[in-house]
């Protein structure tokens, strides 16, 4: 079980002129195991930074991040990355990218592949194993980003905007996805989003940032019963959520 | 179909102008010789069969240098890109180096290598080594961070993120390393056999320019641009096949 603890963390950038941009101000928090925190906040409050930090990408200049009582060193397979451009081996096929993180961990071959064959149905990306992502959709893609992520079982996923740039009807679908093999597997989830729909529907807790310098504003608990159907998104609880959240947000961004 | 015409409209028209400044005079062939001329001049050299020789042996100086500047410039470019110290220690020679232009090395070639297959294949290792090097390099470094991040986080070492990540990420930058290094090598191929060889097609329009015979130099260009022609189609035809998933094939 992974627990992640953030304790009083800063994280100022200087750029090429030396000029500071305090991107974290004194963050603590801690994120449950087996469940999904999505983070919300207007753009450049940090967001990206945090999962950063999380990744092992970058270091906090003050604080500490714990996961599972260990500093974070580094990145590692326990805490996969979902990126908003997927950032897909484009020299590997859909297969070959999701058998990498695999490969890493020396499963063998046949072993791999009938992994990679499991996600690839499981994603509804049949047919399509031998494509280049090149000759995918944009929707496919993030599905294939969903599929590597998730093939090596990471205790920890970290995603940044993953449906970010897909049309509603694609996001909604890819959110219920996540959601089925989210509750097969209960990694621990940080999901980073600019939209507050999507944070309920996904979330057990929202965590919202103040503007930058990001500070934590708010943690909300989304009470909505699991496992969530898509009906969920018509409750008279979701709107309310909805319109509590961006009132809340709303002060940051005015 | 339009687009093939269109394709012929400026050769077709280039051959009738250079026919048409060539009907009065008919002594004055050796400053321009007719292209009905050199046609028959090209016929007439495979007939004798010399030119198969020289265009075998330009090949062979092309190859020879262009396989041994590859692995070397890539390796190099490799190496600089991956490693800040290597970067360092090298860039300097390197910078200062690169600027001279192959053809400056010609009389040295010769004090080197003498007269002969040598100098040639000098000559096209210098000219080959520096653009494939150079493309390797930037390859390497343009490398996006978020492909080198994803690997990491999906467990990779050091050995995965050079042979999974960096080199065929770079390999698109290689290969248009590999083009432009080999159409230097036919230059300087052919540079280098003018001045210091004694076969070739740079050696055989230099004689038939001794000779006067301009019909035959022609005929020598026109095969040296077939042959380069080939050349690069050939790459052109082994990057579709080696880098298939490159989103413009
Ligand atoms: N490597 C860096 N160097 C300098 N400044 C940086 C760097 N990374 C982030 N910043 C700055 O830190 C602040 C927070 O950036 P971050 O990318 O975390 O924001 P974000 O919340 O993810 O924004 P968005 O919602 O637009 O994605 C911004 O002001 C940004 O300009
Ligand atoms: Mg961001």
């Amino acid at each position: 079980m992974s627990k992640i603890t953030f304790d009083n963390i800063s994280k100022t950038f200087i750029n090429r002129n030396g000029q500071p941009t305090r991107a974290i101000d004194k963050v603590s928090l801690e994120i449950e195991p087996e469940k999904i925190t999505c983070v919300l906040g207007p753009s450049g409050c940090g967001k990206t930074t945090l999962i950063n930090l999380l990744a092992g990408y970058t270091f906090p200049d003050e604080g500490h991040i714990f996961n599972d009582n260990q500093y974070i060193k580094g990145p590692g397979i326990e805490r996969t990355v979902v990126f908003q451009d997927q950032a897909l081996f484009l020299w590997k096929t859909v297969k070959e990218n999701i058998e990498f993180g695999l490969k890493c961990q020396k499963i063998n071959k046949t072993q791999r592949e009938k992994i990679a064959d499991e996600y690839i149905e499981k994603f509804g990306l049949s047919g399509f194993g031998n494509n280049y992502p090149h000759q995918l959709s944009g929707g496919m893609k993030q599905r294939v980003g969903l599929a590597r992520a998730l093939a090596t079982r990471p205790k920890v996923l970290l995603m940044d905007e993953p449906f970010s740039s897909l049309d509603e009807q694609n996001r909604e679908i890819l959110q219920e996805d996540l959601l089925r093999i989210y509750y097969e597997a209960k990694p621990m989830i940080i999901f980073v989003t600019h939209n507050i729909e999507e944070a309920i529907f996904l979330a057990h807790t929202i965590v919202i940032l103040t503007k930058r310098p990001g500070k934590i504003k708010s943690i909300i608990k989304v009470s909505l019963p699991s496992p969530r159907t898509s009906e969920i998104r018509n409750s008279a609880e979701f709107f309310q959520l909805r319109q509590h959240i961006w009132k809340t947000i709303r002060e940051e961004i005015k | 179909m339009k687009l093939t015409i269109t394709k012929f409209i400026i050769p077709i028209l280039f051959i009738l102008l250079w026919q048409a400044s060539t009907a009065g005079h008919g002594q004055n062939f050796q400053i321009l010789p007719s292209p009905v001329k050199v046609f028959l001049a090209i016929i007439n050299l495979f007939r004798e069969g010399q030119i198969i020789t020289d265009i075998l042996v330009s090949l062979k100086h092309v190859l020879i240098g262009f396989l041994i500047a590859s692995p070397i410039g890539i390796a190099v470019g490799i190496v600089l890109g991956y490693s800040k110290t290597a970067k360092k220690l090298l860039a300097p020679l390197i910078e200062f180096i690169r600027p001279i232009p192959p053809i400056a090395w010609i009389p040295l070639a010769i004090l080197w290598f003498g007269i002969g297959d040598n100098p040639a294949y000098f000559l096209v290792f210098l000219g080959a080594f520096f653009p494939i090097m150079t493309n390797a390099y930037f390859g390497v470094v343009s490398v996006e961070e978020n492909y080198k991040r994803a690997a990491l986080s999906l467990g990779a070492g050091k050995k995965e993120i050079m042979a999974d990540i960096i080199l065929p990420a770079a390999s698109p930058s290689i290969f248009t390393g590999l083009k432009t290094g080999l159409g230097i090598s036919w230059f300087m191929v052919i540079t280098a056999e003018l001045v210091g060889s004694q076969s070739g097609l740079g050696y055989m329009i230099q004689l038939n320019r001794l000779l006067l015979h301009t019909d035959k130099v022609i005929a020598g260009m026109v095969i040296i641009g077939i042959c380069g022609y080939f050349m690069n189609k050939t790459m052109e035809i082994l990057e579709d096949k080696l880098l298939p998933w490159r989103p413009t094939s």
